[in-house]
């Protein structure tokens, strides 16, 4: 007998038992009919004072009170208050098994058709959260744990040290929370770097044990290799008191794993768009017209770029899997996708199934892809295209440039590479620190990003791009003011002057010193390299 | 409930303070104007984001993709006469203006009974008792058969005691210099401060009532809806229109345009005035005007003097005054450069600010 796991819909921390009922009975469908595999589910109705507040806190009971988290909130606040935005769910991915419940907070003003389609929306993700390698690799042994752990400590120093002086380190942890090694949203799970599977094997490596195993080994150049996770790097090598680096590491550990949800946002997305699809669509008690406005709504018809809206391109992409193999043989083709959701991350999803026949498909069933074909050619010049009929042959013409452009904003997370220098550690009479942007990596990965970049950059339509000022346009450099406000947060940490190899916006190479800051102007220099 | 939200809330409130603050300092004379009509003027709240490493283009390459300081678009603010005074009360730390003292009389309220009084005064259900109590202790009281029989000696009445409080009213005369000299963004910012001025007097007198002298080469009173749109040609002489503030004070004749002259008690009420100009004197008038500022002065509780620097300032009278006045509190003077729109706050600390 298949044992279905604990699904409960709670209000105001009180069982609701009709809609607990019904969700048990999708949750059931679930299982029994698309195979997925998830933990427990509690399913919290909250009222928009409750939404804002959890959006705030990315679905987390516990959450380290930084200023920013009352920014957020207040943001939140009255963009639902103002209705400029509405979040349907939001899904915090704990999931530890028969511990800790996937919680999952529903608006409870929306109409039970729509609770219906989100609880099956909310297992999708479920699944996801559970089965897709980037989502497990990372995560703490509680994530609650951590971050109420994380909480304490935050209010526990600021009573010592002071509001000012914890808040200054969270902000330089925040700050730093993007240099760490991406690396593992590449590559699928069979084909990733053999470094990568040693840290699999011991994801919670405590950061001070490692720092005081250092302390007897002796190295010299330091460090020995480029360090692509400048994070940890400095959290294990530069000099602070302990509350400051414990206050990093918590940092450190959430982030990491909080990050790879970016890793996988088409695919999360798209496979939980999917399933709300198929059990709205194959439910019978569900009104068609209803289901079909709120799939349409949902999926196919919002408007937004494919970075902030990834569920119209997840499902497409997925619908056209399904399609793609046997037709007859559907229950061969859920199994293949599946394996998908398990194994792939955005980056190798696009770069195996975005291709041309599935952009072909699109233009056959184009009526309900509008949006999604116009975000896709959505690098045209204003005027470019007239009508559908000329998007959908500029995708076609272009299909290597959208292609690129796609995995250019896929590859290590859309983020810039950036690591510390062999050697790079007080390299100098200074006791510098050297960064570099590596953008030169060998492989073929590193190749295909180039391409998209030259091809971009310095085809017909880069020069035509580069003419309209404003339009979408991909660039190697950093953008300038917060890379020196980032930079002036390290060297907050080091107290030493920071070097960063990096790109003008012209793909010169050149060379930022960052030696401090001083009456509200950032002290820089800087120099060409080549 | 559930609230992840919690201390988060406080400190993000304390820093919006401070971006309020930052804010309303940045209000322009323009804007001033637009709160002074009734207007509310909204405000970007800026969302702080924390840097980090992000593609974009660097400054002069089109606009940047990677964040930065971009205003939200849901978070916004307005900016009323509210907040105005509230900013003027609490954080420009202005010394607290107290009136002088005068006792008013606030309200009667009687605290006892007296046997003696004003008819006006009776009370009748004392007087009843009373006249039942001697009834009692004669003996004549009979029990369920009152017998209204009032004696001379059973009138009681109320004893009043009157209340008084401390207090002044104020007069703010603004004293603007609209010769040929004198030109829109002059004008600007002398609208924009006096309203400020208007607005920290009422917040700390019961009734401040507002008088306008225009002056050229003569003085005269003007009506308040016409004083700021003023423009004249001619020369400057000030001590035309100090004299009139005295014709006012001392109750002489002088000229107005508003139809009866006024006289001011400068015992009974504070008079502030505010002469807002220039500086282009007519220069032998300088001596004069000093003579007539200093037969002014014991009558005034402050005066200010508000340079607007335009193309040109002539610093020779506000220099005359420095040397002569050296009482801060009474007499001070500050520099406004009209182009520069935010000058007000400065202003309003030169003219209101606590002496060190």
């Amino acid at each position: 007998m298949v044992s279905y796991p604990k699904v409960r819909v709670l209000e105001n921390e009180i069982e609701d038992p009709e809609l607990t009922k019904i969700a048990q009975e999708i949750s059931k469908d679930c299982i029994d009919k698309y195979k997925l595999s998830y933990d427990n589910v509690n399913f919290h109705l909250v009222n928009l004072d409750e939404l804002a507040s959890i959006v705030a806190s990315h679905g987390w009971f516990q959450y380290p009170q930084a200023w920013w988290l009352g920014q957020d909130y207040t943001i939140q606040k009255k963009a639902h208050d103002l209705a400029n935005w509405r979040v349907y769910e939001i899904v915090a991915p704990s999931g530890v098994e028969n511990r800790e419940p996937v919680e999952a907070f529903i608006y409870k003003g929306n109409p039970l058709y729509e609770k219906k389609l989100v609880m099956a929306h909310v297992y999708g993700h479920a699944h996801v959260f559970k089965n897709n390698f980037t989502q497990t690799e990372f995560k703490p042994e509680s994530p609650l744990t951590l971050l109420h752990d994380f909480k304490e400590a935050v209010a526990k120093y600021e009573e010592k040290y002071g509001e000012d002086a914890v808040e200054l380190i969270l902000e330089i942890a925040d700050s730093l929370s993007t240099c760490i090694d991406f690396s593992f949203a590449n590559y699928e799970f069979e084909k990733r770097k053999p470094t990568n599977i040693e840290e699999l094997l011991t994801p919670q490596k405590d950061i001070l044990k490692e720092l005081k195993e250092r302390g007897k080994r002796k190295e010299k150049i330091i460090p020995p290799e480029r360090d692509p996770d400048i994070f940890k790097f400095l959290m294990t090598h530069v000099e602070m008191e302990d509350w400051q680096r414990e206050l990093l590491n918590y940092e450190y550990l959430y982030k990491r794993w909080a990050y790879s949800d970016s890793g996988v946002k088409v695919l999360h997305e798209g496979f939980a768009s999917l399933i709300d699809f198929r059990w709205g669509m194959e439910n019978k008690e569900m009104p068609f017209s209803e289901a079909f406005d709120y799939l349409n709504h949902r999926a196919a018809g919002e408007k937004g770029s494919i970075e902030e809206n990834p569920y119209k391109l997840g499902l497409a992409m997925f619908l056209h899997i399904l399609k793609e193999g046997n037709n007859n043989d559907l229950d061969k083709n859920w199994e293949h996708l599946l394996n998908i959701v398990a194994t792939q991350t955005d980056y190798t999803l696009l770069d195996k199934y975005f291709t041309e026949e599935f952009l072909n498909r699109l233009s056959l069933e184009e009526e309900s892809w509008e949006a999604l074909l116009a975000e896709l050619a959505s690098y045209k010049l204003e005027g470019l295209i007239d009508n559908k009929k000329t998007i959908f042959e500029f995708l076609k013409g272009n299909f290597g440039m959208v292609k690129n452009k796609l995995l250019f904003s896929k590859y290590n997370l859309g983020l810039p590479k950036i690591g510390v220098e062999k050697g790079g550690f007080k390299f100098d009479a200074h006791d510098s620190l050297y960064l570099i942007q590596d953008i030169n990596e060998p492989g073929k990965i590193a190749q295909k990003v180039n391409d998209a970049y030259n091809t971009l950059l310095n085809g017909p339509v880069g020069e035509r791009m580069r003419e309209s000022n404003g339009n979408k346009i991909i660039y190697l450099s950093l953008d300038m003011d917060n890379m020196l406000r980032t930079l002036k947060g390290i060297h907050l940490l080091t107290r030493k002057p920071v070097y960063l190899e990096t790109y003008s916006s012209e793909d010169k190479k050149v060379l930022i010193k960052y030696t401090g800051y001083n009456k509200g102007e950032h002290k820089y220099t800087m120099m060409n390299l080549t | 409930m559930i609230d992840p939200v919690g201390p988060a809330k406080r400190k993000y409130r304390d820093r919006l303070k401070k971006i309020i603050d930052e804010e309303i300092c940045r209000l322009t004379s323009t804007q001033l104007t637009m709160i002074k009509k009734g207007e509310v003027v909204p405000y970007n709240i800026p969302v702080k984001d924390i840097p980090h490493f992000v593609y974009g283009p660097w400054p002069g390459e089109g606009e940047s993709e990677g964040g930065g300081n971009d205003p939200a678009g849901p978070v916004y603010g307005e900016f009323n006469e509210e907040s105005l005074k509230k900013f003027l009360l609490k954080d420009l730390e202005l010394e607290v203006l107290k009136p002088g003292r005068r006792l008013t009389k606030e309200k009667i309220i009687y605290p006892g009974i007296s046997k003696r009084g004003d008819e006006s005064l009776l009370n009748l259900d004392e007087t009843i008792f009373a006249m039942i109590e001697r009834q009692v202790a004669m003996k004549k009281f009979k029990k369920g058969n009152l017998d209204i029989e009032v004696d001379e000696d059973d009138f009681r009445y109320n004893f009043p005691q009157i209340k008084y409080k401390e207090d002044k009213d104020a007069v703010v005369v603004f004293i603007s210099d609209v010769s040929g000299s004198i030109y829109d963004e002059e004008a600007k910012a002398a609208e924009a401060i006096s309203y400020l001025i208007k607005l920290w007097l009422e917040l700390a007198y019961p009734f401040v009532e507002r008088v306008y002298i225009a002056h050229n080469a003569t003085a005269w009173e003007e009506k308040e809806e016409d004083y700021f749109k003023l423009r004249t040609d001619g020369g400057t002489v000030f001590s035309e229109a100090y004299n009139t503030l005295l014709a006012m004070i001392e109750g002489k004749p002088y000229t107005t345009n508003l139809g009866k002259p006024r006289t001011l008690n400068s015992s009974l009420v504070d008079i502030y005035a505010i002469h807002m100009t220039d500086g282009g004197n007519f220069i032998h008038d300088n001596g004069t005007a000093i003579e007539a500022l200093e037969k002014l002065l014991p009558n005034l509780t402050r005066f200010c003097y508000l340079g607007l620097k335009g193309d040109a300032y002539d610093s020779a009278f506000e220099r005359m005054i420095q040397q002569k006045f050296t009482d801060t509190n009474k007499c001070r003077t500050y520099v406004t450069d009209v182009n520069n729109e935010n000058d007000w706050i400065k202003a309003m600390k030169a003219f209101f600010g606590k002496v060190k």
